[in-house]
């Protein structure tokens, strides 16, 4: 191989290549990079590019870059929150979450500061980010979370949670807890089971927003909200400790 | 010399001023057998309520039997006993309401402060905290009135009715109302203050900063 | 070689000299207290884990998986310095090499009891691991080959004991190296989750087989001392070399692990994420301060250090008690590990948090600790009396 003759080559990029080939790919990368430390192989392949991380300040895919069939993602309009918790409360009544005092799958969180001498207050929306490349998943040993192979969103199968927690420890989000009730780790799962399957098209927490903060929709779809939010418009975008490497589907932004 | 003439001149003006002033009394002496005592009554229940019979009388032309002893007997404090004395009797034409009806004189639910001289005795001094159609929304009298110089009757009536949880019971008291100019979009328009679909926090303190307000622990 | 008879080899294994009333009354004491301190374990299956473990959904982890990992850490520290005595015979602690099989597979049934009851539903694992594995998972290759390596002991150990060297020697192999790799994937499974910065980082493996090292020197040191004494007896001259070699390994290694140590804090105060510094904190001056400095330093590595300088490596009871401290110092290190990658709020400057989560281990917890000491005492008696003799043979092969 001459390296100067390759180096006059152009870059082909990954646009131009075919969508099945380009999912088989990030999925390729996925699996590879889940065995090994960090993003040290990541920062090898195209998939840092595929994620757009080499770019700063964007931490969304860019268009065709979505790996499954279904891309489910949320999109949160942060500065809209007025911390009602309607969400919270919708989110326990559709998936029977427990009454206790840490089960929650999704949550509100408060900041407040101080400015020019008046009380300032911030909500942030929280729930499982449904990453792509998501730590719970590569540490669980039984597979009793996974992604699922048509939406993307992470699932847990009860059943077979031997209950020893490092999904927990793994998890940059906070988003998992036990549940005291099915014996087994429990977490947000986009109502997958209680709304998805019976063809509703957004989730509890979404559907029960005052405010309209919660954005949920298939991101391969050109013609959702969710879609339309991401891709257009020049508002700043982004996701909730990016150092992490997870690529998480849930964004934020002011708008 | 200089010094003499100054003195000279400062006493003069002094018995000047003197003159003015005792001859200005003296043109319009308070007759408390034809005005009514002098000293203002001053009611203390429910709230802290001023009248003055020389606004009445003397300045309004208002004779003794205008009022008594039909409207209000004349023994101290004997009105007040009967408990019957709210405004919301006055607003039915009874006591003051008779004549402050809004066309013989300014109607009882307007100007409050002309007889509450404490503002906030009336206007509650905590924080209005509604809890519908979303929890939690504040509002601070105090910020409104003291700081911005709002009257009670800049929202009351028209725009509130000063009774505890009313607007609450309204099925359009949402936000898409204050978009359309009615409740607190009247003002929180952009212009006159700052719109309603901004600074959301400023008046929602969410579901956490309501339990802490009513000393409940939150969940989380 | 082979001997028909089991009371054969029990006869030819067995130190009738400790059945003595003192020796068995306290092997039946830390029988009770393994048997009562594990219960304390059983009751969070009854009550249920939130309720017996004060662990919460913040840190899911506490003493207990710090507890599992010291046992764990021991038990490969001695599979391997057994292993390197009988791969290359001529070291001098093959001598003392059989006894530091036997404790090592008891070290892990200590660390296997104290995760059994830990984990929510060991049923379950039992059936997934082996139907639903995960390649991915730090927690299914460590699993796997700690029981592994356990299974590969006990073969080991009955070829010792049954004379058939040449088994114990390979199978013995495979156990070191089951050993190492699951203490490797032990460190993985905090070293690779990148939303703990305190764990995160290829340092931490090579750190937990770096503990493994001076845990399995000094419990060497510790039991082989213990042996004696209860025997009564001084040391033979090759024992004493035995005893002192792995003393020497503990004083290497502790140099190695205190050097780790400084290193790994340092690096939080460079740079890199907050929590990770934030985390280190709580080691330096926060709420783990008296934990770090006074347990893990001063009595882990300090104190040690300067009794085995006194001891000359000649005075095997100061060693011993250096051995002790050691192994008390490694105990409160793993807690400080495990407690400080979770004691800092994913999302701190939110809901007013604190910069650390407080966490006190519940009575119960403790009562699960006092379980697996009860094991491991109650293990080494149990395996001074019944296979004593195999322990203090000249040389087995």
């Amino acid at each position: 191989m001459k390296i100067e003759e390759l180096e006059k080559e152009k870059n082909e990029g990954i646009e131009n290549l075919p969508l099945e080939e380009r999912r088989n790919f990030l999925k390729m990368g996925l699996a590879v990079t889940g065995v090994f430390l960090g993003g040290s192989v990541l920062s090898l392949t195209s998939v840092s590019h595929a994620s757009n991380q080499s770019i700063p300040d964007t931490d969304i895919p860019t268009e065709g870059q979505y790996p499954y069939t279904k891309h489910y993602g949320m999109v949160m309009r942060q500065n809209r929150c007025v911390g009602c918790e309607k969400c919270v409360e919708a989110c326990k009544q559709t998936n029977h979450v427990p009454d206790a005092h840490d089960a929650y799958r999704t949550a509100i969180q408060e900041r407040r500061t101080t400015e020019n001498g008046a009380e300032k207050r911030e909500f942030r929306p929280v729930l499982c980010n449904h990453c792509n490349r998501p730590p719970c998943v590569r540490v669980c040993p039984t597979k009793a979370t996974y992604k699922d192979p048509e939406t993307g969103i992470v699932v847990m199968d009860y059943a077979k949670c031997i209950g020893c927690k490092t999904c927990m420890a793994a998890c940059p989000y906070n988003a998992r807890y036990f549940n005291a009730e099915k014996h087994a780790i429990d977490k947000c799962n986009f109502c997958i089971d209680t709304r998805l399957a019976e063809g509703q098209t957004e989730t509890a927490c979404a559907a029960a927003c005052p405010a309209r903060v919660r954005i949920f929709g298939n991101l391969k779809d050109k013609s959702t909200e969710i879609y339309r939010l991401l891709h257009t418009g020049d508002t700043k975008i982004w996701v909730l400790r990016p150092d992490t490497g997870a690529l998480p589907n849930v964004f934020y932004m002011n708008a | 010399m200089m010094h003499n003439r100054n003195k000279l001149f400062g006493a003069m003006l002094l018995a000047g001023s003197f003159f003015l002033t005792t001859n200005s009394i003296a043109a319009e002496t308070y007759d408390e057998d034809t005005y009514g005592p002098e000293t203002p009554i001053v009611w203390e229940n429910p709230t802290k309520v001023n009248f003055s019979h020389k606004v009445h009388t003397m300045d309004a032309g208002l004779s003794c039997d205008s009022c008594h002893d039909e409207l209000f007997t004349m023994e101290s404090g004997a009105i007040l006993a009967t408990g019957e004395m709210t405004m919301a009797a006055m607003t039915e034409g009874k006591f003051c309401g008779s004549c402050h009806d809004g066309n013989t004189a300014f109607a009882s639910n307007t100007q409050c402060v002309s007889c509450h001289i404490n503002l906030q005795e009336i206007a509650p001094e905590g924080t209005i905290v509604w809890t519908k159609p979303v929890k939690a929304v504040i509002f601070d009298h105090k910020t409104h009135t003291e700081d911005y110089g709002l009257s009670c009757d800049s929202c009351h009536d028209d725009v509130f009715a000063m009774q505890k949880g009313a607007a609450e019971k309204a099925a359009d008291f949402t936000m898409q109302s204050l978009y359309d100019g009615k409740y607190c979009g009247i003002c929180h328009d952009g212009s006159t203050a700052f719109a309603s679909d901004t600074r959301c926090n400023s008046c929602h303190i969410g579901l956490k900063g309501y339990n802490r307000l009513m000393g409940n622990k939150g969940d989380h | 070689m082979t001997n028909t008879s089991i009371s054969a080899i029990f006869d030819q294994t067995a130190e009738p000299r400790l059945a003595t009333p003192g020796l068995n009354r306290a092997t039946i004491f830390f029988l009770i207290v393994a048997i009562v301190g594990l219960s304390c374990g059983v009751l969070s299956f009854i009550f249920g884990h939130h309720s017996i473990y004060h662990n919460t959904r913040e840190m899911p982890w506490g003493l207990l998986i710090s507890t599992y990992a010291f046992w764990a850490i021991t038990s490969t520290g001695l599979c391997i310095y057994a292993a390197m005595s009988h791969v290359f015979g001529g070291t001098r602690m093959g001598i003392i090499s059989n006894r530091m099989v036997w404790m090592s597979i008891i070290c892990i049934m200590a660390a296997f009891a104290t995760i059994g009851v830990e984990i929510a539903s060991p049923h379950r694992m039992l059936i997934y691991n082996v139907l639903s594995p995960n390649p991915t998972s730090n927690i299914w290759w460590m699993g796997t080959l700690y029981g592994l390596a356990v299974g590969c002991m006990i073969i080991e150990f009955a070829g010792i004991v049954t004379g058939l060297v040449r088994v114990a020697l390979i199978v013995g192999i495979f156990a070191a190296i089951a050993e190492v790799l699951a203490n490797s994937c032990l460190g993985g499974v905090f070293a690779t989750l990148p939303a703990r910065p305190y764990w995160y980082g290829a340092q931490l493996p090579i750190y937990f087989l770096t503990a493994a090292f001076l845990s399995g020197a000094a419990a060497a040191v510790l039991f082989n001392f213990l042996a004696y004494w209860l025997r009564g007896e001084k040391m033979s001259p090759t024992v004493h070399l035995g005893v002192k070699s792995a003393g020497k390994a503990m004083t290497l290694v502790l140099i190695l692990y205190t050097v780790a140590t400084f290193w790994r804090l340092v690096s939080f105060y460079v740079g890199g994420p907050e929590l990770g510094r934030i985390a280190a904190d709580a080691l330096i001056s926060g709420p783990l301060a008296i934990n770090f400095w006074v347990l893990e330093v001063c009595i882990g590595l300090l104190i040690p250090i300067i009794l085995i300088i006194l001891s000359r490596l000649e005075d095997v009871g100061m060693m011993a008690l250096a051995g002790l401290l050691v192994l008390i110092g490694q105990f409160v290190a793993r807690y400080d590990l495990v407690v400080a990658g979770q004691i800092v709020p994913q999302n701190l400057g939110w809901d007013d948090l604190p910069s650390h989560f407080s966490y006190i281990p519940s009575i119960f917890e403790f009562g699960v600790i006092a379980g697996g000491i009860g094991v491991v005492a109650f293990g080494f008696l149990i395996g001074e009396r019944v296979f004593g003799k195999t322990f203090t043979q000249k040389e087995h092969h």
